[in-house]
């Protein structure tokens, strides 16, 4: 139930670590003060400058209408279409992916009728976990929404930024299509669903944290089959494999008390899906919960926070940033206990030339696991990503 | 033989030929001075713009940062829809759309221009316009995007920081004031917050969000430029190729270089000019190096004919003498380098870069040494030098020794015996005459040049004969002076030229100048009254700013008691092709209280036209451009297309260079859908007082917003402005007067060296040291005059040549004669004074001299 | 017309020296008197000094009525213009001007209307022989012309007093005399007192008078010329 919160804390996680640091030169010490603002929800934002009508409150009671659902909702204040998964190319290699869109509504210059006012953000973002190279690819895209160009649109997945997109959703059972040129990779991927989405949290509302008012309307589209092409060095080559889609929209966020959360989204080898994720305070503790697990047949479990519990395991030091993160978890979901390990180390992201940001975000194998945290792993049975944010510094909201 | 050649000349140099230029201190110092000047003058206007070029440039590269390709159109910017056709282009890597602005300031002299951006785009097109906000905090991250917030350059920070002017050239404080700043648009105030910095832009500018600026504004769906990175491996020409074809009319795609190329195009002609003035400086410097040697030659003829004796050789005598020129030109080179850096930097940091034209506004250049030009102007300094000992060092080598040595040679052997050079001087101006019709090299007159420098040298080769033609008119004085002088200039007219080479190019220079300057003033003055009749002129700012005056400020004015009726003016800057500078388009009604001063066609348009075109009025520098006369075809670039006019008349322009045309408002409005106007013209009602109908209007706008002129004063300003413009060209006459009188000085302090056997021998004879001096200061007056007369008669003929060939080959304009008779003839009596003054200055030393030591002398 | 007395003259410097002390010499009109004296006796000087041109340092010395010790610059000036002639040793006939103008130049000073100058130089010219050659330039003559020429100069405003340094030094002998006896015949034909100065005996012999120049005054040596 609680993982909604996740996912508008991945907006947030950027700027938290650039704003008190202020990195590098003044361009880029600016740019992070935009991308911070952009993407940060919550306090500060009570500004004179501020136009339109204000953000809508995430209220449980409004069910999920597809496929109108899968587009954008440029009313709330921010956004995100996150997909994550596993590809394998003809030679057998395995890598990990990751894609984001996100979109913010800003309350700048609605009453500005310049198509560039910028009332809507789009920011985009890409990562591909490579073993061989030992780290991960990532680049990314932003811009004020402007048609043809930089667009999130409503009534289906229709997701822009220059030549960068996310496509489809015309109907549940319809598929996705994306595009990512970057400088050192880039891939062209085609999605498509077996089944309709999961509704997370209560009918799509997603609670985040002790307060009601942080929530979220959320929905997961696992078991997307993954075909096309990705580029890396040289020429594109064809792949295939299983990827997570995340949609996710709010108008609050983070309670103060948060620091950090982990994740995890895993596509399980029998078909089913595993969502789970916890909310940390500043002392490490968990401070909210959630998780849903669904399976072929469509059937969705949602799991409170009681259900849920994420115990580190192996822990990881980067010889970049010196930050510590527990790269192996036990992972235990109602009756359900399993082992978390990652399919390299070093899969944190330490963009701090650009966005400032520095987080761990990679793909994972899921183990089966016995009762106890000592006990002994069982056989493979999904994979997908982790996601870890606050290890650095405090999340300042 | 070939032993002796080689023989170093250095001891005979030092001793004999350099140790001579310190014997005449005076003359070298004055020939030193003057080349000092001409390489300082030209190395100056070469410098100064070199340097606001470079700054330009710089500005530019800055803001364009990495853009391969800019999109660039009319000054108004051109409709946003083609920023998606070319962002989503495979050929573009990144596209940044710019909408710049020329903020006025309300209610002050100086703008600021505005750069309104996409902040996602120019990081990766024009890094360099990235602002970075002051402060610290959570109020940062709203900064960027911001509506109501601007970002400043440093040096814009610095500038508005800074007290300010008004309008009237009152002082005002400083624009920028608790980080807020006030600009203008339409006839409305709008405060922006100063919000940070731009750290990597120079000049003065301000970034804001492209977004707040189109709605600030009122420039909605307008951008004023789009640069393009390309994607890997296209090449702009490749890129060019591809795009060109989805532009509409009117918009160019080109080279972020070409914008400091177009600009040094507009401003090549004027600065062309000021050089061309800084070569005859230069060119006076070395008469005046040949005055100074020659009469050195003709002083040491006896010398020299000793050492031939004892046995220096030609080739030695030569080189000995040519170095001495060489010295001079190097000193003097030198001293010209080192005083046009000083010349360049004073002239920063009074009138800034632009040379007094206006071309490089906002520009803030920095001085740099430049060590190529330095290095030129240096050795044009000591060709100066060199070339004007060639003739006199030839002479001396050539004369026979034994002659030489004969006693009883006077002083005046060895001076140009001023006979036959008639013939040649009618060579010289037929081949002036040629030189004007040859037709201008790429935008620049070289005939007209050429037949400058013809006429000059007739003007100086005519000397002689002009002296034999005036002189015996001025045969009737009695005294003993008068007539020693006359006699003394009929019998040797060579000296004359030899001193008065010099006046003759700097009063031919000034003369020229100031009958172009005049003739030009009072066309303007003319033309000023021609297109102001109205009673009161309303505008909001100029042409490219941020004040307009939209509808409902119209009807206001119209409403405001006194007003007859209101004509506007709408002017546009549109781009007719990729390579042209801006073309101006006005539009208002034909005929209104606005004048438009024809010079051919009529301002009925044309009857029968089987297309029905629009009429179109062009300006003489359209019509010459683009060979248009009335009934012509002329197509415009109006609302994204060509449109096409019938010409049906030309009238003259002073105030855009490079073309105006002039349409119906009402064509232009329904051609273009742009209904904002510059200027308005107000014609009272009978008994209505242009001060009460002005203080109303400032009642009703704000007297910072609009800016309210009479006739009167815009012709004021004008010419004050035509002053400003032309004062560096004084200057430089000035200087060039300066060097010509140094010329009557060296020759004049050298002749008065070899006369003083002379001076004794008429002292003996009873002259008193008064008359003395008064005789040089005669042969001076009679030298300078004649110099004088031939200067006038050259700097006329020049004038002509300036007006009619060289303005109108590199302005278009054309002009009515007009010479300024009573300043000319106040000019040239106060120049044969000081010529006379300067002369006696010279020869005090001969005078001082005693007589029964000088009749001694043996000369 | 001329007359020195007790005329003294010291040069100047470090210790000063007397040149000449207490001369006396009168000159009548018609009278040529001729000045002999070693180098540096100072017979230029005392030439100078009966100019004006060099001041005296005791005695005085009257041309017609006028002490000329009294007068200033531009007086003596004036009275030179008007009652000297002068004939120098290297001629001093002005390149620029025809030997028309050349004569005509003290007339020119004095202010004579052109058309009377012009005809008085040519009636001087003519009386020394180069009547036809009035629009010559100078540079065409000889020595001995032009020397003829100074003379016409030094007399064409009819001196009272005509002085002549070395006027054949820069001469051949055969033209020298020539030339002296013309200047002589000159002199006295226009009744103009003469003091000529010159190291040559022989020519000296042709004056009225010979003096020699010592320290201690003027020595008439005549007879032993």
């Amino acid at each position: 139930m609680r993982r909604e919160q996740a996912g508008a804390v991945r907006a947030g996680r950027r700027a938290a670590w650039i704003v008190p640091g202020g990195t590098g030169t003044g361009l880029v010490r600016l740019w992070v003060m935009l991308m911070a603002w952009l993407l940060l929800v919550g306090g500060g934002m009570a500004q004179a400058q501020e136009s339109g009508p204000p953000y809508p409150p995430v209220l449980p009671g409004k069910a999920l209408v597809f496929p109108q659902d899968f587009g954008a909702h440029p009313d709330y204040r921010t956004e995100w279409w996150y997909i994550t998964g596993w590809l394998r190319d003809a030679a057998g290699v395995e890598r990990g992916f990751q894609l984001t869109f996100f979109r913010v509504r800003t309350r700048i210059g609605e009453d500005n009728p310049s198509r560039f006012a910028p009332r809507q953000l789009v920011l985009a973002h890409a990562a591909v976990a490579d073993p061989a190279s030992g780290r991960l690819r990532h680049a990314e895209r932003s811009g004020r929404a402007y048609p043809g160009l930089v667009e999130a649109l409503e009534g289906r997945t229709a997701v822009r930024v220059d030549d960068w997109f996310l496509a489809g959703g015309d109907s549940t059972q319809a598929g996705y299509r994306s595009r990512i040129e970057a400088e050192d990779f880039g891939f062209e991927l085609d999605f498509t669903p077996d089944r309709p989405p999961v509704i997370n949290g209560r009918e799509g509302y997603s609670q985040k944290a002790p307060d009601p008012l942080n929530a979220s309307y959320y929905y997961s589209r696992p078991q997307l089959a993954v075909r096309g092409t990705l580029r890396l060095d040289g020429e594109p080559v064809a792949v295939s494999g299983h990827a997570w889609l995340d949609h996710e929209w709010s108008s609050e966020i983070l309670p103060a008390e948060a620091r950090g959360w982990d994740w995890i989204g895993i596509n399980l080898a029998d078909g089913g899906g595993l969502m789970a994720f916890r909310m940390r305070d500043h002392d490490g503790r968990a401070l909210w919960a959630a998780a849903s697990t669904s399976a072929r047949d469509g059937s969705v479990r949602i799991h409170p926070p009681a259900e849920v519990r994420f115990e580190p395991l192996r822990h990881w030091r980067s010889p970049r940033t010196g930050i510590e993160y527990p790269v192996e978890w036990a992972v235990t979901v109602a009756e359900r206990r399993f082992r978390l390990s990652p399919l390299m180390d070093d899969q944190e992201l330490d963009s701090r030339a650009s966005t400032g940001a520095i987080y761990w975000e990679g793909a994972v194998r899921l183990y089966e696991a016995g009762e106890g945290a000592e006990a002994e792993v069982g056989g493979e049975v999904g994979r997908g990503y982790l996601e870890m944010t606050g290890y650095a510094e405090r999340l300042r909201m | 033989m070939q032993r002796q050649g080689a023989r170093p000349v250095s001891v005979p140099l030092r001793r004999l030929f350099l140790a001579s230029l310190l014997r005449r201190r005076l003359a070298s110092a004055l020939s030193l001075l003057a080349i000092a000047l001409g390489v300082a003058l030209g190395l100056a206007v070469h410098l100064i713009h070199g340097a606001a070029l470079d700054e330009f440039g710089r500005g530019m590269r800055a803001v364009a940062g990495k853009a391969d390709l800019q999109v660039v159109g009319a000054r108004d910017g051109f409709d946003e829809g083609l920023f998606v056709t070319l962002a989503r282009r495979p050929e573009v890597a990144a596209a940044s759309p710019v909408l710049e602005i020329e903020a006025r300031l309300p209610g002050r002299e100086e703008s600021l221009r505005i750069l309104g951006v996409d902040l996602f785009r120019v990081l990766r097109v024009q890094p360099g316009l990235m602002p970075l906000a002051d402060g610290d905090g959570d109020d940062l991250r709203f900064a960027a995007l911001r509506p109501g917030v601007v970002f400043l350059s440093e040096d814009a920070h610095q500038r508005l920081s800074s007290p300010g002017r008004s309008a009237a050239g009152e002082a005002l404080p400083p624009a920028l004031a608790d980080a807020r700043i006030a600009v203008q648009s339409g006839v409305r105030s709008l405060v922006l917050e100063a919000g940070g910095r731009v750290p990597g832009a120079s000049g003065v500018l301000g970034v804001m969000d492209l977004g707040a600026a189109q709605q600030a504004f009122g420039r909605i769906g307008v951008l004023s430029r789009i640069d393009l990175r390309l994607a890997e491996g296209v090449s702009p020409s490749a890129a060019q190729a591809a795009l060109s074809a989805l532009l509409p009319p009117g918009i160019a795609l080109r080279a972020p270089e070409a914008a400091a190329g177009e600009l040094g195009s507009l401003s090549r002609a004027y600065r062309v000019n000021l050089t061309m003035l800084a070569a005859i400086a230069l060119l006076t410097g070395g008469f005046l190096v040949f005055s100074t040697q020659l009469l050195s030659v003709a002083r040491r003829r006896r010398e020299f004919a000793l050492l031939r004796a004892l046995g220096l050789v030609r080739a030695e005598l030569m080189r000995g003498l040519l170095a001495e020129g060489a010295a001079v030109g190097v000193v003097g080179g030198v001293l010209g380098v080192a005083l046009g850096h000083a010349l360049a930097a004073g002239a920063f940091r009074l009138v800034g870069g632009d040379l007094g034209a206006g071309f490089f506004r906002g520009v803030a250049p920095q001085l740099a040494f430049d060590p190529a030009a330095s290095l030129a102007y240096l050795l044009l300094g000591v060709l100066a030098g060199i070339a004007g000992t060639w003739l006199p060092a030839r002479a001396a080598a050539a004369v026979a020794p034994a002659r030489a040595l004969r006693a009883g040679e006077g002083e005046r052997a060895g001076l140009p015996r001023g006979d036959g050079r008639g013939r040649l001087a009618a060579a010289m101006l037929v081949l002036a005459v040629l030189a004007c019709l040859v037709p201008p090299l790429g935008g620049i007159p070289v005939g007209g040049y050429a037949a400058v420098v013809f006429v000059l040298a007739a003007a100086i080769l005519a000397l002689p004969v002009l002296a034999r033609f005036v002189l015996p008119l001025l045969a009737r004085g009695r005294s003993a002076t008068w007539r020693l002088a006359h006699a003394r200039l009929a019998a040797a007219p060579g000296q004359a030229v030899v001193a008065g080479a010099g006046v003759i190019a700097s009063v031919a220079l000034a003369v020229s100048m100031a009958i172009m300057v005049n003739s030009f003033r009072v066309s303007v003055d003319e033309w000023l009254a021609q297109v102001l009749p109205a009673d009161l002129y309303v505008r909001a700012s100029v042409a490219s700013g941020s004040g307009y005056l939209d509808p409902q400020a119209l009807a206001a004015i119209a409403a405001t008691p006194g007003v007859a009726r209101v004509d506007t003016t709408r002017l546009i800057n549109l781009r007719l092709s990729d390579a042209e500078p801006l073309f101006s388009v006005l539009a208002r009604p034909a005929q209104g209280n606005w004048g438009l001063p024809l010079v051919s066609g009529s301002m009925e348009p044309v009857v029968g036209d089987a297309e029905s075109l629009p009429p179109a009025w062009v300006s003489e520098a359209a019509a010459d451009r683009h060979d248009l006369s009335r009934g012509s075809r002329f197509e415009l670039p109006l609302g994204g297309r060509m449109q096409a006019f019938r010409v049906a008349g030309v009238w003259r322009d002073y105030a855009r260079q490079h073309g105006a045309a002039l349409i119906e408002s009402r064509d232009y409005v329904a051609l273009t859908g742009d209904d904002r106007v510059n200027d308005a013209a107000l014609l009272l009602a009978p008994g209505a007082t242009s001060a009460a109908v002005a203080q109303a209007l400032r009642e009703r706008f704000g007297a910072e917003h609009i800016t309210i002129a009479l006739p009167g004063e815009i012709r004021a300003i004008s010419l004050q402005i035509f002053d400003r413009t032309f004062l560096i060209t004084y200057l430089m006459e000035a200087v060039a007067v300066v060097i010509g009188l140094f010329g009557i000085a060296t020759t004049f302090a050298a002749l008065a060296a070899t006369r003083q056997g002379e001076f004794g021998m008429l002292r003996h004879l009873g002259f008193t040291r008064a008359e003395i001096g008064r005789l040089i200061a005669t042969e001076g007056a009679l030298t300078a005059g004649l110099g004088v007369v031939a200067g006038l008669a050259g700097g006329a003929a020049i004038a002509w040549v300036l007006i009619e060939i060289i303005n109108r080959q590199s302005f278009h304009w054309s002009m009515e004669l007009a010479v300024p008779c009573s300043g000319l003839t106040i000019f040239a009596v106060s120049l044969v004074m000081l010529a006379a003054l300067v002369a006696r200055l010279a020869g005090r030393h001969a005078m001082r001299q005693s007589a029964v030591l000088a009749v001694k002398a043996d000369w | 017309m001329l007359q020195l007395d007790r005329v003294t003259r010291i040069l100047p410097g470090a210790p000063a020296r007397v040149l000449f002390e207490g001369l006396a010499l009168r000159v009548e009109a018609g009278e040529c008197v001729a000045i002999v004296g070693e180098s540096g006796s100072g017979k230029s000087t005392l030439l100078n000094c009966i100019a004006g041109l060099e001041a005296i340092d005791g005695g005085t010395i009257r041309v017609g009525d006028t002490p000329i010790e009294r007068l200033d610059d531009d007086a003596m000036a004036r009275l030179r213009r008007s009652h000297f002639g002068f004939v120098f040793q290297a001629f001093h006939i002005l390149p620029h001007l025809d030997l028309l103008q050349n004569v005509a130049l003290p007339l020119w000073l004095l202010g004579t209307a052109e058309a009377d100058a012009a005809r008085r130089a040519r009636e001087m010219l003519a009386r020394v022989g180069l009547g036809a050659r009035a629009t010559d330039p100078p540079q065409q003559l000889s020595g001995g012309e032009l020397q003829r020429v100074a003379i016409a100069r030094a007399l064409v405003h009819r001196p009272h007093l005509v002085l002549a340094d070395e006027p054949t030094g820069n001469l051949d002998p055969g033209r020298a005399s020539e030339v002296l006896d013309l200047l002589l015949g000159q002199i006295r034909d226009s009744r103009a007192a003469g003091v000529m100065v010159t190291h040559s005996r022989s020519a000296a012999a042709r004056a009225d008078r010979v003096l020699e120049l010592r320290a201690d005054g003027l020595h008439d040596i005549t007879e032993r010329t």
